[in-house]
């Protein structure tokens, strides 16, 4: 059920979750499968916004992300998320592309970043039964990168004809993209018709929580709490009791056996220093993947073509003994004119705009720390050296991948101000000394309290997130209930 | 011989007078709001001419486009952005050069895009034998080229 009122807070919980994006209603949906009986309480800041209300809004949520956190002159500004209930499931492109084996163990292979203390092999169920929940749409092929145990739910979108010349010369490398936006209609979604407006989409194509997760609001097990803001942890001993939220003018407490935090990478880690469990880590090492446009000009060869917002997805820069000392890229082909049609008469249609997203590495320079009357603020002056080489190098080899294709120029069309992905600012490790939370994400220090989200992720692989988000909360559900 | 000479001519006195009146009006006024406002419609349609060579549009639903551009498009609202819009006009209309400045040129091409995707340019079969209509931005499925995995 959800409820606007938090008088509907009863006395004790089996789980109290903060926050409701993909973290903590993959961890939820886990947890239910392990205890069927139990009684969940679920406070989100956010209110409940349906699509109706986002499309005619043109915006996710009432509130502005911006109004919730700080920044320092001269410090990254653009930080994006949604806050209301669902989360990111709102706003996401549904862009789902699996992490890389080699991203999980970056340290032992290539001497940069942390080996994560789980690996891809160990994740690979939990990435079927996300994508499964999902109903991602992919190809098989991809499995040559990718190692899969299970088909792709839905089969691939239609490709452009730039993507089938770059598949044919490079079957080992590029590849239809993996994505909750349907290929074919479900019994839950519509076949995306190639809008081009993920963020809002107005045909029922891409998953979300209203399409994947609206059983929640019916569920007598399961209470939602919208405006609930949760500014504390109680805890003691190494145990959490409950969490403290603001409700209007008014403050609550609600108690449980087990509480799990997704709030996401600001405002997690802002919690847990306004309730005391400031180990050093915690709040260091925000970041996310840094993105940039530009765009192929072709002679004779029309694109937009395809069938869905992104179609193709090039590995020919993401994994390799360069790791060692430039970040890896993602080559996102775009079906969208995201600059626009060319301006030629007759030649409107031969320009292909790419999406390139780099891993960047965190750093513990930047972080989330608290300002005198408890708003986050977030400190980040810099990407890693690591991840701006990467950039750097990722745009001298394109035309080297692109070499399949019949291109006239490519051009450099700028740094995007963000990936809409906050990262890496509880990041989890075997090592209590250098992480907050352990291989199952349960805070070092406290037993009973797990932290879900890409906040624990302990580098910035350059694959978007979520479905990784998906697959560990889904994990840790299994070994924590 | 005298046609150029006269075209010549007109295009001083068209854009001297539009330049003069946008320089009467003063900046700030709510005058000069409506001048630039005005005069970067005209920038706008004829932006779209300039990059159709050779083909009808109609005119009411270039009007509807151009309304549709200065009043709602995000570049466009502000009035400052109006008023580069209505110098750039009036250079244009004197024949003079106009800095190659890569802002610009992007909201040109934003704007062609626009128009070509929200009116049947690609629907028929020659766009130089047909007139053609602008019918406003798809809400939903605006890719026009798309194909599926139906089709």
């Amino acid at each position: 059920m959800i409820s606007a009122a938090p008088e509907a807070v009863r006395d004790r919980y089996d789980a109290v979750l903060v926050g409701s994006g993909f973290g903590s209603l993959f961890f939820l949906e886990g947890l239910l499968v392990r205890r069927p009986q139990a009684r969940v309480l679920v406070l989100e800041r956010g209110q409940h916004h349906p699509v109706a209300w986002q499309l005619a809004q043109q915006r996710s949520s009432a509130i502005d992300p911006r109004a919730t956190f700080r920044v320092p002159p001269g410090h990254k500004p653009d930080w994006d998320f949604t806050v209301g209930l669902g989360g990111g499931t709102n706003c996401w492109y549904a862009q789902t592309p699996r992490f890389h084996p080699n991203d999980f163990r970056t340290a032992s292979l290539y001497g940069v970043g942390r080996d994560w203390p789980v690996g891809y092999d160990e994740l690979e169920p939990y990435y079927v039964r996300a994508e499964r929940r999902m109903a991602v749409s992919g190809s098989e092929v991809m499995g040559r990168v990718l190692p899969r145990s299970a088909p792709f739910p839905l089969p691939p979108h239609r490709v452009t004809r730039a993507d089938e010349l770059m598949q044919a010369a490079q079957p080992e490398r590029h590849f239809a993209i993996a994505t909750a936006r349907a290929s074919v209609k479900t019994p839950e979604r519509n076949r995306c018709c190639s809008t081009g407006t993920c963020r809002l989409c107005p045909a029922n194509a891409k998953f979300n929580f209203e399409n994947g997760f609206a059983a929640l609001l019916k569920d007598p097990r399961v209470t939602i709490v919208t405006g609930a803001e949760v500014t504390h942890l109680e805890h003691a001993g190494g145990r959490a009791s409950a969490a403290l939220f603001r409700h209007g003018e008014r403050e609550y407490r609600a108690r449980g056996e087990l509480l799990m935090l997704g709030a996401n990478g600001i405002h997690s880690p802002a919690i847990l220093l306004r309730s005391g469990l400031d180990h050093p880590t915690t709040g260091r090492g925000i970041h996310e993947q840094i993105g940039y446009y530009a765009e192929a000009e072709l002679d004779g060869l029309d694109h937009f073509d395809g069938g869905t917002l992104t179609t193709g997805l090039n590995y020919s820069l993401y994994d390799g003994d360069f790791r060692r000392t430039d970040a890896s890229a993602l080559l996102y082909f775009e079906n969208r004119w995201v600059h626009g049609l060319r301006k030629t008469y007759g030649r409107w249609r031969q320009v292909l705009p790419l999406t390139i997203a780099v891993e960047d590495l965190p750093q513990d320079d930047n972080r989330v720390l608290l300002d005198a009357d408890g708003m986050p603020v977030v400190h980040h002056a810099r990407n890693s050296e690591y991840g701006e080489r990467g950039v750097q190098r990722s745009f001298d080899q394109l035309a080297r991948v692109l070499a399949p294709l019949p291109v006239e120029r490519i051009v450099f069309r700028g740094l995007r101000p963000t990936e809409s992905h906050v990262q890496g600012s509880l990041r989890m490790g075997r090592d209590p000394a250098n992480s907050v939370v352990d291989a199952d994400q349960v805070h070092h220090a406290v037993r009973n309290l797990v932290v879900v989200g890409s906040s624990v992720f302990p580098t910035g692989p350059c694959a978007n997130p979520s479905l990784t988000v998906a697959a560990m909360s889904l994990r840790s559900a299994e070994r924590v209930v | 011989m005298s046609a150029p000479v006269d075209r010549t001519r007109r295009r001083w006195l068209l854009g001297a007078a539009a330049g003069g009146a946008l320089a009467l009006l003063g900046a700030g006024t709510a005058q000069h709001a409506r001048v630039a406002a005005w005069t970067s419609k005209r920038w706008v349609e004829r932006v779209i001419r300039e990059h159709l060579p050779g083909v009808e549009i109609d005119t009411a639903s270039l009007e509807h486009f151009v309304i549709e551009a200065v009043h709602g498009h995000a570049r466009l609202r502000t009035t400052a952005l109006q008023a580069g819009a209505a110098w750039r006009h009036v250079r244009g209309i004197l024949g003079l050069p106009v800095a190659a400045d890569e802002a610009w040129l992007q909201l040109e091409r934003e704007l062609v895009s626009r128009f070509l995707t929200g009116s049947n340019f690609f629907r028929v079969e020659d766009p130089r034998r047909e007139t053609i209509v602008y019918g406003g931005q798809p809400a939903a499925c605006g890719n026009i080229f798309a194909r599926f995995r139906d089709d």
